[in-house]
């Protein structure tokens, strides 16, 4: 078998162990907050009596001890069976699916914004380091990194959405639906711009300081100076032989602040009214769905491991040093 | 006598504040004609890489004031901007580092970085230019150099990517090759080779060829003439057999009877090594006068003035208010016909 599918095979059964241990831990901290989806419906109902909800207790089999309960779930998961929503009378599994899209889109298109402006921006400032660019830059990059996303969001609603009339402020797309293919793309791009742009911000700033940080050192090692000594201009420079060395730290923090970049995504969905899996979960907390909850964490868990391992591959494929061993 | 390829005048570099500078060379002046060998020698921290370096302004980033006058072939060169500059650098004056492990970018293969280079100055395209790439691992006597072109660095030993470093600076076919310490990296039997090679690619190509280092042995083996510094000056200039035969100044005689003598017979007693006491000053407590006095046994009260450069022939010349003459010099006899 070749190195690289031994070596993502090891990878993927690695994920076993780690996604049990998430279901337990998870698991353990869902029965330990107050109040179960009974107390909620109940509570919403307004009108509720104990016998009534002795009576969905049963029905919803709630009633046996945890570690019972537990063993169940484990053992439908076994059955590759997340189990069933009762709060949204659907399967957990085809819910999730229905979510997974929107999320990952929202998800991907801030990594692309954050990358793309955030190494940009730092290359140029490193380039034109102490300068007033380079001021202007690391400050608004400061900035960036103090705001908190759910801020960020709301203060683009207020600018764009409420006073400026641009962008929409909520949902993702027009309801009903565009037709043709174009419009249908410009339409939902619209929708995408406010929340990709808020949950990037963060990252851009990260990426800013990294990418900065990152090509000042390589700047002023021994192969920069021989590049300039062949006589190739600052661009070819920067872009080749620095640039391109910065990035590997840079991937490195891409594959770390992806599980970061999950929860963020929570609290932009849920200030955009997003309909991605992060409003799910949100929902799925203040209704104590723990089925849902648990196959969202499963799931969001399982997404970010994967995403590892293809930043692991570039990772190899960026840098010659480094050989995929299994 | 024809214009030298290189002729520098009155090099000075400083660092730091303007008020307090540090100065790292001072009043350098040095010639190197085509197809010679000049070796620059001294302590590390007299100002040899810094010369390298001002030279083709490569002090990049260092904030480094540079002045006093560079004429390649008889033109100005210290006044080109730095687009002009980039032109001399790599096609004209081709630069050759101390430490082969890092002189390389470890995520380009040699090829695109010798491509890099060779495009850098000829319109050439890419297989013509990689065809060039190949002939130059060849030059540098790199086995196999077809494969080896798609290698990256980190598949390169220490010597042979000093080779490729060697390559490298080859690419533009420049008239003038500095070497700054090209051998302080390696270990002694590669030492070797490298400096054949060097020797060797120079005659072939008839280049001028300036050569740092601290090694004296490198120095005999290679140069045509020795420049010494101390401290950002010259203190000393000879021929080479000259230098070691008639030290002039005080520091050079320090150096050369500092060299480890090898010892035929094991049993004998152990002869100690010569050392010159002190240490060098910093740069930001350079003495008035004479940097060397402190450590000089010939110092006197005229020492505290700074000794001009006395020329004693069209080749020779030292810094040194009480210069050992031939005469006196305890390994010669009186003044030999010649040298």
């Amino acid at each position: 078998m070749p190195a690289l599918a031994k070596y993502m095979l090891r990878r993927l059964a690695q994920l076993l162990p780690v996604a049990l241990i998430i279901v337990l831990c998870s698991y353990m901290l869902l029965r330990m907050a107050p109040g179960d989806m009974v107390d909620v419906m109940a509570g919403e109902s307004g009108s509720a009596t104990p016998e009534y909800m002795a009576q969905l207790r049963e029905q919803f089999d709630l009633n046996a001890p945890g570690y019972v309960l537990f063993g169940r779930y484990l053992n439908n998961l076994a059955h590759l069976d997340l189990g069933y929503s009762f709060r949204n009378n659907m399967q957990v599994a085809e819910l999730i699916a229905q979510r997974v899209p929107a999320t990952l889109t929202l998800m991907l298109v801030a990594v692309v914004i954050a990358a793309v402006l955030g190494i940009s921006l730092g290359a140029v400032s490193a380039r034109y380091r102490g300068r007033w660019l380079d001021e202007v830059i690391s400050t608004l990059s400061t900035i960036g990194f103090a705001t908190p996303v759910f801020w960020v969001g709301l203060l683009l609603i207020v600018v764009f959405s409420i006073n400026l009339r641009w962008l929409p402020s909520a949902g993702m797309q027009t309801i009903g639906g565009v037709d043709g293919f174009w419009p249908s793309l410009l339409d939902r791009l619209r929708y995408m711009a406010l929340p990709a742009l808020s949950l990037s911000f963060f990252y851009l700033s990260i990426y800013v300081r990294m990418t900065r940080s990152a090509m000042l050192e390589v700047y002023g090692l021994d192969y920069v100076r021989t590049a300039r000594a062949k006589g190739i201009s600052e661009l070819c420079i920067a872009v080749r032989h620095v640039l391109r060395n910065a990035l590997l730290p840079l991937v490195t923090i891409t594959g770390l602040q992806l599980g970061s970049l999950m929860g963020g995504s929570i609290v932009v969905e849920t200030v955009f009214s997003w309909p991605g899996l992060g409003r799910l979960a949100f929902d799925a907390v203040f209704q104590r769905d723990i089925n849902l909850l648990l196959g969202i964490f499963l799931c969001s868990s399982f997404l970010v491991i994967l995403m590892n391992l293809l930043v692991d591959l570039l990772y190899a494929m960026l840098d010659p040093r480094i050989e995929i061993r299994s | 006598m024809s214009t030298p390829l290189l002729d520098v005048r009155h090099l000075r570099v400083e660092f730091g504040s303007p008020k307090a500078p540090l100065i790292a060379v001072n009043d350098l002046s040095l010639q190197v004609n085509a197809g010679e060998t000049l070796a620059i020698v001294g302590e590390s921290g007299c100002g040899k890489s810094v010369t390298a370096l001002a030279l083709t302004r490569l002090l990049h980033g260092s904030q480094a004031r540079i002045s006093g006058s560079v004429k390649y072939r008889g033109e100005e060169i210290s006044t080109l901007d730095e687009r002009q500059m980039r032109g001399i650098r790599g096609r004209h004056i081709g630069m050759i580092f101390q430490d082969p492990m890092s002189a390389l970018n470890p995520v380009m293969s040699v090829g695109d970085q010798l491509i890099e280079a060779i495009q850098a100055h000829d319109k050439l395209s890419r297989v013509q230019a990689r065809a060039r790439a190949q002939e130059l691992l060849e030059k540098v006597r790199i086995p196999e150099p077809q494969k080896r072109l798609d290698d990256y660095p980190h598949r390169f030993s220490g010597g042979m990517r000093q080779r490729v470093v060697i390559a490298l600076a080859l690419a533009g076919r420049p008239s003038l090759l500095i070497a700054d310490e090209p051998t302080t990296a390696l270990d002694v039997t590669i030492q070797a080779q490298i400096l054949g090679l060097l020797a060797t690619l120079q005659k072939e190509m008839g280049m001028g060829l300036i050569l740092i280092t601290h090694d004296l042995g490198v120095v005999a083996e290679t140069a045509d003439r020795v420049m010494v510094m101390y401290a950002g000056r010259k203190v000393e200039e000879q021929p080479v057999h000259g230098l070691f035969a008639a030290p002039r100044h005080p520091y050079t005689q320090g150096l050369i009877a500092a060299r480890p003598a090898l010892q035929i017979n094991p049993t004998a007693r152990r002869v100690r090594l010569r050392e010159i006491p002190g240490m060098v000053p910093m740069l930001s407590q350079l003495p008035e006068g004479c940097a060397f006095a402190a450590r000089c046994e010939r110092a006197s009260d005229a020492c505290h003035q700074q000794p001009d450069a006395v020329r004693i022939d069209t080749l020779t010349s030292v810094a040194c208010h009480h210069p050992w003459q031939a005469i006196d010099h305890p390994l010669l006899q009186p003044q030999r016909a010649h040298a």
